[in-house]
């Protein structure tokens, strides 16, 4: 029963019944009320009129005592239902019977027939007293205006009621009618639209899978909204099909990922126990710690000996390290450090120090506070006397390399120093207009600059190999054209082809656009190193061939090809060791056997590659990759070498501070030789401060290693000074190596010449900063 | 001793009463019912022809009769009727003034238990003995055959014939013309229209027989439904210059009928029997009076009197529609 009240049809088909029979009986009600309202007021209208025409009629009757004939004229209206009964009192046949009134009439029974009435009769007079309308007038003759009678009409509800009973009946059965084409059409139209669609859906939805998820959705139709649930179901369906696949796949991945935890914590059980780590967990809310049983064991408990207490390991905390240690934990809890990991020692049951490294993290809530921290305690006490001892081999291994540098430095500085006599006064003799060479002096000279520059070129190779091996080479990649490059070292090279008749060829697979990103420098090095050994190492009238093909990798390749006699295979596996000469033992061809080892090591920094293909007897094919940028290579500084150039002829002065006599009687001698300004030497650096305020020079020319203070140290006066600040100085030293120009720059030197000088290069400084 | 005497004593007194009952019947009995006739005018030789055969009758029955005549006066009517209703007579004939006054008479003779038989003119209705008419329609047949076979007989088919009727309102009226027509259908021959007396004047009666002469060419005969203006018809027939051309037929007679027939002036008349009806109504109430069961409704042939046979009903005519020879004088 309770079912049958909740279905829909139930429901609806009640709601339908009960409105429209409800409607319908305030309907019939309303419809009575005015039908019996109205039927009162036409049997009001019909009396009216009855008795107006009675009126009229009757008294010529009574008039001419044709009683019958006016009794037919009551009993003709006695056929209006709405009248009861109709009196009449014939005075004047009263008379004649000597009784006052006669009275005759009609009166309707309880069956609603008509008899005549009979004054005498009790159920008549009780009809009269129940009128609902008792209307009565005079009978009044028309020819004397005398009273001949009168009459009455009574009207009593029975018609009325009657009438209304009958409406009430046909309205009841009209309202029945309707209400039930009006229940059915209802209903159908409800069924149709509504019920039905509805109940498609619901039994639908009951035909569900094993998972209780519904197959089928029947199509839309019906009314928009209806059709808009059903498409909303059928999305939902779809997206339950598509939720339940996707939580299969979740659930598949669920249990494979589970799977994978648990394997994931065995593994970690064993890794745990494996790497002898001690796990913590601890509850900054309790304080208290979990300690694992390895973190016990690790300080030589046993697991029973060590309680959850967090003093158990802060406790044990070395003093020195423990403010660092908490601060550490604080400053991660805080968030003022991304991670929490320390080292710091801890007491061990035997007394002994343990280094451990402390890693953990934390799990926060919503406000920031930390409710967990679970870490790890790591065992690095040898770690950290391997740590010591590396400390100790590092900080020997950098006393060694400091000496090495410094050897090295101090070496290039007293090799550089002399030869800047030996090569700048060569070049003097070479430069002087005023004395020119005879050809055999001028050969002496040039013996003098060749053994000279051969000398500077051996002394920078050692140089180089050091800062390679040392790991102090500086790359400055840019980019370069790889044709500058070439025409320089062809510039170069020429020199030591032409006398021995080598021609040297240049392919043409070089072009304009071949621009490498690399550093200009080492790659000129390089490049230079390949050609001038494919020259040595030719025939006389021999050739050398280079050509430039673009390799896979977006790489250049150079290849330097000579006509040279080979290199045997044997020879070949040494060819980029240092030292190693090919045929040291039958050949006059001078060099340090380390250019291959520096040009390998060069062009491997610069990212590149380089090879060797040979045979004996025909020549060897030397190449290297390097690569291309693809950008344009910046434009290169035209430096100047007019051998010519002067100094101007201003009123300047220049100021040498050089304690070395001989670079100084150079320095005089260039002066000498190139006239205009005025040469001021000095050979301390205290010496040079008070002549520079003295004299106040146009440019102060300052060697660094002086006695006592030394260039950098009197460059730092000088620009203290306010009346020798403005003075440029340009470094004039031996120190070459990069670092020491880069320093001298950053200090606050204009420029910075190194020995051996090129004089050419000297004298355009001068100009530069003297006009 | 003196009980037994005082037994006989009331035994005397009572036996005496008991005797001193049938005293008071035989008194009763000593004296005679007495009867009302209400009639509507005694002056119409009709109506007293038939208070002659009532009063006739009732003498001859032993009752005492008085005749109250309303002169065709509806009040006079009322009054009359009244008075014997207070007079408390043992029944009431009445030939009414009309037949809806005599529905009020009935009302009136029933409220006060007085029976009532009528006689002539009917009544719409209300509760009587018996009503004693004329066969108005048989004999108004047999008038319309003795007509018929007079034209056939004159070769006068295919001529018309006129009716002066009395007020067609009235049952008799009605029944008259009705019973006529059946004859001349019956006999082929064709109506020539109907012309109702409401005077029953001379002059009426003229008027009406002119215009149905002049109206119809073919007019071969005239029936005067009422028989007192006779001489009305005749005369226009004469005026007409159709004397001996247009037959004239009556209903009702007059007592000069019992020579105009024979002469031929008149074809015929159909002749109610007043006396009969009054004799007949008095018998009827006689009747009822001593409790025998009563026809409600009797209905006394009206005599067709042509020519041919007035000499066989002349005592008839003469005792019941004249009401002469009877030893009864007015």
């Amino acid at each position: 029963m309770e079912r049958v009240f909740k279905s829909l049809y139930t429901i609806v088909s009640l709601v339908i019944v009960i409105v429209v029979m409800s409607v319908m009986a305030m309907h019939t009600a309303q419809m009575y009320a005015t039908t019996k309202t109205s039927l009162q007021k036409e049997a009001q209208a019909h009396a009216d009129v009855t008795l107006s025409t009675l009126q009229q009629s009757i008294a010529p009757f009574i008039e001419s005592y044709a009683a019958n004939e006016y009794a037919k004229l009551v009993r003709s209206h006695m056929a209006l239902n709405a009248i009861d009964s109709i009196v009449v009192r014939d005075e004047a046949l009263g008379a004649v019977l000597g009784i006052g009134g006669y009275e005759s009439g009609f009166i309707r029974d309880a069956s609603g027939s008509v008899q005549e009435f009979a004054h005498d009769n009790s159920l008549h007079q009780e009809t009269l007293k129940r009128c609902f309308l008792l209307m009565s007038e005079n009978l009044v003759s028309r020819q004397t205006g005398q009273k001949v009678g009168s009459i009455q009409i009574c009207t009593s509800d029975r018609f009325i009621n009657a009438k209304l009973n009958n409406l009430l009946f046909d309205s009841i059965i009209s309202a029945l009618l309707v209400s039930a084409l009006l229940i059915f059409a209802l209903f159908l139209t409800f069924f149709f639209i509504v019920l039905l669609p509805i109940r498609r859906l619901s039994v639908a939805l009951q035909i569900t899978d094993q998972y209780g998820i519904p197959q089928f959705i029947p199509s839309a139709s019906g009314p928009v909204e209806i059709s808009n649930v059903i498409k909303t179901l059928q999305n939902m369906v779809a997206t339950i099909h598509q939720s339940h696949e996707q939580l299969s796949q979740a659930h598949k991945q669920l249990k494979h990922e589970h799977q994978r935890l648990e394997d994931e914590q065995a593994r970690f059980n064993l890794a745990v126990q494996g790497s002898r780590d001690g796990l913590w967990d601890w509850n900054p809310q309790t304080n208290k710690v979990y300690f694992s049983d390895q973190w016990k064991r690790m300080l030589g408990y046993e697991p029973d000996e060590i309680g959850d207490a967090l003093d158990e390991w802060s406790g044990r905390v070395h003093p020195d390290d423990f403010e660092r240690t908490m601060g550490s934990v604080k400053a991660y809890l805080s968030g003022a450090a991304d991670i929490y990991e320390d080292r710091h020692r801890i007491l061990c049951k035997d007394g002994s120090w343990k280094w451990i490294l402390d890693r953990g993290h934390a799990l926060f809530d919503s406000d920031g506070t930390p409710v967990r921290m679970v870490g790890f305690h790591t065992d690095i006490t040898e770690d950290i006397l391997h740590q010591e001892e590396l400390e100790i081999a590092r900080n020997q291994a950098q006393h060694a390399n400091q000496a090495k540098s410094e050897f090295l430095s101090s070496m290039s500085h007293e090799l550089r120093t002399p030869l800047n006599a030996i090569l700048g006064f060569a070049q003097l003799l070479e430069y002087d207009p005023k004395n020119p060479l005879v050809p055999t002096q001028r050969n002496a000279v040039d013996q003098i600059l060749q053994g000279g520059d051969h000398m500077l070129q051996v002394i920078n190779q050692v140089l180089d190999l050091a800062k390679i091996e040392s790991g102090k080479v500086e790359l400055e990649f840019t980019n370069v054209s790889v044709v500058d490059v070439l025409q320089d070292c062809l510039t170069l090279t020429q020199p030591i082809a032409h006398p021995r008749n080598i021609r040297i060829h240049v392919g043409t697979g070089f072009a304009a656009k071949h621009v490498l990103h690399t550093d200009k420098t080492r790659f000129k090095q390089s490049l230079l190193n390949l050609m001038s050994n494919a020259v040595k190492y030719n025939r006389d009238g021999g050739s050398v061939e280079i050509d430039a093909t673009e390799v896979s990798g977006n790489l250049l390749r150079i290849s330097v090809k000579d006509t040279g006699k080979g290199i045997s295979e044997g020879h070949r596996q040494n060819l980029f060791k240092p030292f190693h000469r090919l045929d040291v033992e039958n050949t006059d061809i001078e060099g340090t056997g380390i250019g291959l080892t520096i040009t390998k090591q060069l062009v491997e920094r610069m990212d590149g590659r380089i090879g060797v293909e040979s045979e004996e007897g025909v020549g060897s094919i030397f190449w290297i990759e390097l690569p291309i940028s693809e950008f344009a290579p910046l434009p290169i500084e035209d430096a100047g070498h007019d051998i010519s150039a002067k100094l101007p002829h201003a009123s300047g002065i220049v100021l040498y501070v050089e304690d070395n006599p001989a670079n100084k009687m150079l320095m005089e001698q260039v002066f000498a030789t190139a006239g205009g300004a005025r040469l001021i030497t000095a050979s301390t650096a205290e010496k040079g401060i008070e002549i520079a305020k003295e004299k106040r020079p146009d440019l102060i020319l300052m060697d660094i290693n002086l006695p006592r203070m030394s260039g950098r140290e009197a460059l730092d006066v000088l620009q203290s000074l306010p009346e020798t600040k403005h003075i440029p100085v340009v470094a004039l030293t031996a120190n070459a190596m990069r670092h020491d120009v880069d320093d001298g720059l950053k200090a606050g030197f204009k420029h910075y010449l190194t020995k051996p000088i090129d004089l050419v290069e000297v004298i355009n400084v001068i100009n530069k900063f003297v006009s | 001793m003196q009980k037994i005497s005082r037994f006989l004593i009331g035994l005397i007194v009572v036996f005496a009463f008991f005797l001193g009952m049938p005293l008071e019947a035989d008194a009763d009995q000593a004296q005679p019912k007495k009867l009302a006739y209400l009639v509507s005018d005694l002056r119409i030789p009709f109506w007293e022809i038939m208070w002659r055969g009532a009063r006739g009758k009732a003498k001859e029955l032993g009752y005492d009769i008085a005749v109250y005549s309303a002169e065709n006066d509806a009040k006079t009517e009322m009054q009359f009727t009244a008075q014997v209703i207070r007079d408390k007579v043992d029944g009431i004939i009445v030939s009414p003034t009309n037949s809806s006054a005599c529905v009020t008479i009935l009302k009136l003779a029933k409220a006060a238990g007085i029976p009532v038989v009528i006689s002539d003119i009917g009544t719409d209705n209300g509760d009587y003995v018996s009503y004693i008419s004329s066969d108005n329609r048989h004999g108004a047949y047999q008038l319309g055959r003795i007509l018929t076979e007079r034209m056939l007989e004159l070769d006068w088919q295919d001529g018309r014939v006129g009716i002066i009727s009395i007020p067609q309102k009235r049952a008799n009226g009605k029944a008259r013309t009705a019973g006529f027509m059946q004859a001349l259908d019956e006999a082929g021959i064709k109506g020539a229209g109907l012309r109702q007396q409401m005077t029953f004047s001379y002059q009426e009666t003229y008027d009406f027989a002119k215009e149905l002469i002049e109206a119809n060419a073919d007019l071969r005969a005239l029936w005067l439904q009422g028989s007192d203006r006779y001489q009305g018809a005749l005369d226009a027939i004469a005026n007409t210059g159709k004397a001996g051309e247009i037959l004239l037929i009556t209903f009702d007679a007059e007592p000069e009928f019992l020579d105009l027939i024979p002469q031929g002036i008149l074809v015929g008349a159909g002749m109610q029997q007043p006396y009969l009806m009054g004799e007949t109504a008095v018998k009827a109430m006689d009747e009822h009076i001593n409790g025998t069961a009563v026809d409600k409704d009797m209905q006394l042939p009206i005599l067709a009197v042509s020519t041919k046979n007035i000499e066989l009903l002349m005592p008839v005519i003469k005792r019941n529609v004249l009401g002469l020879e009877t030893g009864i004088s007015n």
